[in-house]
């Protein structure tokens, strides 16, 4: 038996608001609390209700048959709780379906693993009980922003009880190894590794959408035709680990509703919940990834997020605040500061972002004015 | 080839540019340069530069020309001659005496009619298109004219007075059109002397020269623009039947073969402002020189700097095409809210009396430095201090000093107006009025150090990339559209 297991990203950041120099000291409206309208891409809004009444009628046609699970950050909650009860409480019946599992990650959607193991903990407990509060489940696998993975971050969050992490299976780690297995991660001794099928899922989050590409339009036969021939190898599981803006491209909703059909025509295909796979195969071997928190002291690059001195300087001089906000305990400044943490803004600093420059400059500026908040509410 | 300003004599970055193209293109061409001004001694090239007042100095006849020996000294010029003001020269000149005259230069100089703008005012005057102009073709100018105190004094050169012309030693100046039409004709005969597949000519005041000669010789003709009249003028400024510039470019562009841009801007601003098809015009970015020694300011070199406070530095002449108001408002921005900056001025031109006035006025006098003309050595002093290039120019069509400065290490904020904005990739571009941007900007390059470090990493990066070679390597690919297929 091979397993299809599904997990969808849902993130959407708290938006920057446009903060010149001349608000410095002046305003600390650092964040754009508008519904996010205007925004170029994907936003979750209630065009997203009709995505998951799909979704759940896709689970209900196969009779409880098709699973797949779901990690939402916190920032994508807070979003949820505000604006759109509605979309979260579809949500709530996915989960009540039985067949969709909430994954845990970091509230803010921050890379705080790689700069204080303290600040990470406190939002993945965070995120933890958020996820209990709003959906009545305790998540037992965890996702790490943008799936940042090393042995340590496997140990800390088996730290906290968690049974599975998600990684991207990086083909150079494998050392020749099929990512289609359960490993367990280097130096841990419960928790297991699930370990992204690289190559299938950009078949479905790219190629899919790619109307040069040779296989397009990829079929759901043609799709299950390519898993069985990994399948035949005996490997335990295929991961798919894909955005859940994914389900805005008209196409690929009917697209899944088909492939789900095609795969339960298989005897041997099924899906799986991240933790029915862990429950269900063995551990294949170990899996050995030994850098990730000495990433941002040995300065490492994280593709996308920590790639150049824009990145590195701001990211650096947010997490130099911990001690002073913490310590401080005033819970807007602590609000402001995790939520300048979200990736998302470092991501647009990137080599690739035309307007990266633009990003840095709006970023810093508001960051230099959290900096003298803090600075004049310790001095007060 | 056809220049006018050449190192060492420089104003501005036409002869930089003309020098650089130049060289590389003798890799590939075999190049002769005509220029109103060189200085044999200062070049050891394998390519011929002829200087007319070098020729004028040895020997106005032509024939004993002689273009190599050199010996190195190094002079620059004052750069305060402007070398735009033609509206004044049109003062001076009875403007339908310079209109005769420019006729009998270049035949093609027809009254405008395609421009959009252009009133009829301009076909009252009906000049006879003879190409050598006498005194006696005048009576077509209209009675209402010629009761204007119509003294033409029609300069018809002999040798001895083209060397006399060629001698002065500014090539712009308040002769400037006495020494267009002094080079035209000293070009002109040369160009019988020196064999040549194409003409290749520099800026409007080259361009006369290179339609006289292939109206002569019938080889096509390559116009290069490095600056447009409507950039120097303001286009709104400019009145294109009144413009003798103005008129000389546009008619020269509609003669030639093959039309040569420094920038896409300035492509955009040929089809806005003269009528160019885009398509018929070839964008070619300027380059750089590579840098001999490591130019990145060292930590020396900074610990050498007197003042305390952030330099932000403005290098260029101080013209209304340059956004010097854009400047003192960014100025005023600023420091209303970072005290530690000043804001160097290094450079002259017609507005500088009026900055510093107004700069007093708005009481910034105290954020501000003018170091008046500035050498290139001395440039490359200050360069080696300055935290940022500042750049807020109206309408640019390259902007070599930019360059320059990334070249040096130095980050820069320049106006999307500019050419130099397509190729500088780690500059940070705003519109030139939208100064607040410009001055949050500035602001960020002089209090965030990470900014600071990625677009001085990636200049380097990109620089090396941008080479006179490559220039080169496109400018002839247009000669072989233009050339006869053997």
């Amino acid at each position: 038996m091979t397993s299809i297991c599904f997990s969808f990203q849902v993130h959407q950041p708290t938006l920057l608001s446009d903060y010149d120099f001349f608000q410095i000291g002046h305003t600390h409206a650092y964040f754009d609390h508008s519904d996010n309208q205007n925004r170029e891409g994907f936003i979750i809004d209630e065009r997203c209700n009709s995505y998951n009444k799909k979704f759940i009628d896709i689970i209900k046609q196969s009779q409880g048959h098709f699973k797949a699970s779901f990690s939402i950050s916190g920032t994508a909650l807070d979003q949820l709780t505000d604006y759109h009860h509605n979309l979260q409480h579809s949500f709530k019946q996915m989960v009540e379906t039985g067949c969709v599992e909430m994954l845990c990650q970091p509230y803010y959607h921050s890379l705080s693993y790689l700069y204080s193991t303290k600040e990470f903990q406190r939002q993945v407990i965070l995120h933890r009980e958020a996820i209990q509060e709003k959906f009545q489940v305790s998540p037992k696998i965890f996702r790490n922003t943008e799936t940042v993975y090393g042995n340590d971050i496997a140990r800390t969050v088996e730290e906290m009880g968690f049974l599975g992490i998600l990684s991207d299976g990086t083909d150079s780690l494998l050392m020749g190894r099929s990512a289609n297995h359960i490993y367990l991660p280097l130096g841990t001794r419960r928790i297991r590794a699930l370990l992204k099928n690289q190559s299938l899922s950009a078949d479905l989050a790219v190629n899919f959408f790619n109307s040069t590409w040779v296989n397009y339009p990829l079929t759901p036969v043609k799709f299950v035709e390519w898993i069985k021939k990994q399948a035949k190898n005996g490997d335990s599981t295929i991961n798919l680990f894909l955005d859940y803006s994914i389900f805005s491209q008209p196409s690929f909703l009917p697209f899944l509703e088909k492939l789900v059909l095609e795969v339960l025509k298989n005897k041997e295909l099924d899906f799986k919940t991240p933790s029915e796979v862990l429950d269900t195969y063995p551990v294949k071997g170990t899996y050995d990834v030994p850098y990730s928190a000495s990433w941002a002291e040995v300065g490492k690059d994280l593709p996308g997020w920590m790639e150049n001195y824009l990145q590195r300087e701001a990211i650096e001089r947010i997490y130099r605040l911990e001690d002073a906000i913490k310590a401080q305990g005033d819970e807007e400044l602590l609000l402001s500061w995790s939520n300048l943490q979200t990736a998302d803004h470092f991501y647009r600093m990137s080599n690739q972002e035309p307007k990266r420059y633009d990003a840095y400059i709006n970023y810093m500026n508001i960051l230099t004015d959290l900096e003298q908040q803090v600075k004049n509410s310790a001095s007060d | 080839m056809l220049g006018w300003e050449f190192p060492p004599f420089l104003t501005g970055g036409l002869g930089k540019a003309s020098y650089g193209l130049a060289k590389a293109l003798s890799q590939h061409a075999d190049l002769t340069l005509v220029v109103p001004k060189s200085d044999k001694t200062y070049f050891n090239e394998n390519w011929r530069v002829i200087g007319l007042n070098e020729l004028a100095s040895e020997n106005p006849d032509l024939a004993s020309l002689k273009l190599s020996e050199t010996k190195p000294t190094i002079r620059y010029v004052e750069a305060d001659l402007d070398p735009y003001l033609v509206e004044d020269l049109l003062k001076k000149y009875p403007k339908q005496a310079l209109e005769a005259f420019f006729n009998s230069l270049m035949p093609h100089l027809s009254p405008i009619q395609s421009h959009p703008s252009a009133s009829n005012t301009i076909q009252e005057i009906k000049l006879e298109q003879s190409p050598i102009f006498t005194p006696e073709a005048t009576p077509e100018v209209t009675v209402e004219q010629q009761e204007t105190e119509l003294e033409i004094n029609i300069p018809i050169f002999t040798p001895e007075q083209t060397s006399i012309i060629n001698s002065d030693p500014e090539v712009y100046g308040a002769n400037l059109l006495t020494k267009i039409a002094a080079y035209t004709e000293t070009v002109r005969q040369l160009s019988t002397e020196i064999p040549f597949d194409v003409i290749h000519a520099h800026d409007w005041m080259t361009f006369p020269a290179a339609l006289q000669i292939k109206q002569e010789t019938n080889k096509p003709v390559v116009l290069h623009i490095h600056s447009l009249e409507t950039d120097r003028q303001g286009s709104s400024i400019v009145v294109p039947e009144d413009n003798l510039a103005y008129r000389i470019e546009q008619a020269a562009m509609e003669h030639a073969d093959a039309v040569i841009s420094v920038s896409e801007y300035t492509r955009d601003q040929l089809e806005k402002h003269y009528d160019i098809a885009p398509e018929t015009v070839t964008p070619i970015h300027n380059a750089l020189e590579p840098l001999k020694a490591n130019p990145l300011p060292s930590e020396q070199s900074y610990a050498t700097k007197g003042i305390k406070d952030k330099l932000v530095v403005w290098v260029g002449r101080v013209t209304h095409q340059k956004g010097p108001a854009f400047l003192l408002d960014t100025a005023a921005r600023l420091t209303k809210v970072a005290k530690n900056v000043k804001f160097v001025i290094a450079g002259t031109g017609d507005l500088l009396p009026w900055l510093i006035e107004e700069s007093a006025k708005r009481k910034l006098s105290d954020k501000f430095l003018f170091t008046g003309f500035l050498a290139p050595e001395k440039v490359t002093a200050l360069l080696s201090q300055a935290d940022v290039f500042f750049m807020p120019s109206e309408s640019e069509p390259f902007g070599l000093a930019a360059m320059e400065a990334a070249q040096f290490g130095i980050p820069c904020v320049i106006s999307s107006q500019s050419g130099v904005a397509e190729v500088l990739q780690s500059a940070l571009k705003a519109d030139y009025w939208d100064t607040n941007k410009l001055a949050n900007y500035l602001y960020a390059l002089l209090h965030y150090e990470g900014l600071r470090k990625e677009l001085i990493a990636q200049s380097q990066t990109e620089l090396t990339s941008i080479t006179w070679e490559q220039s080169a390597q496109k400018v002839l690919a247009v000669y072989g559209k233009i050339l006869p297929q053997e």
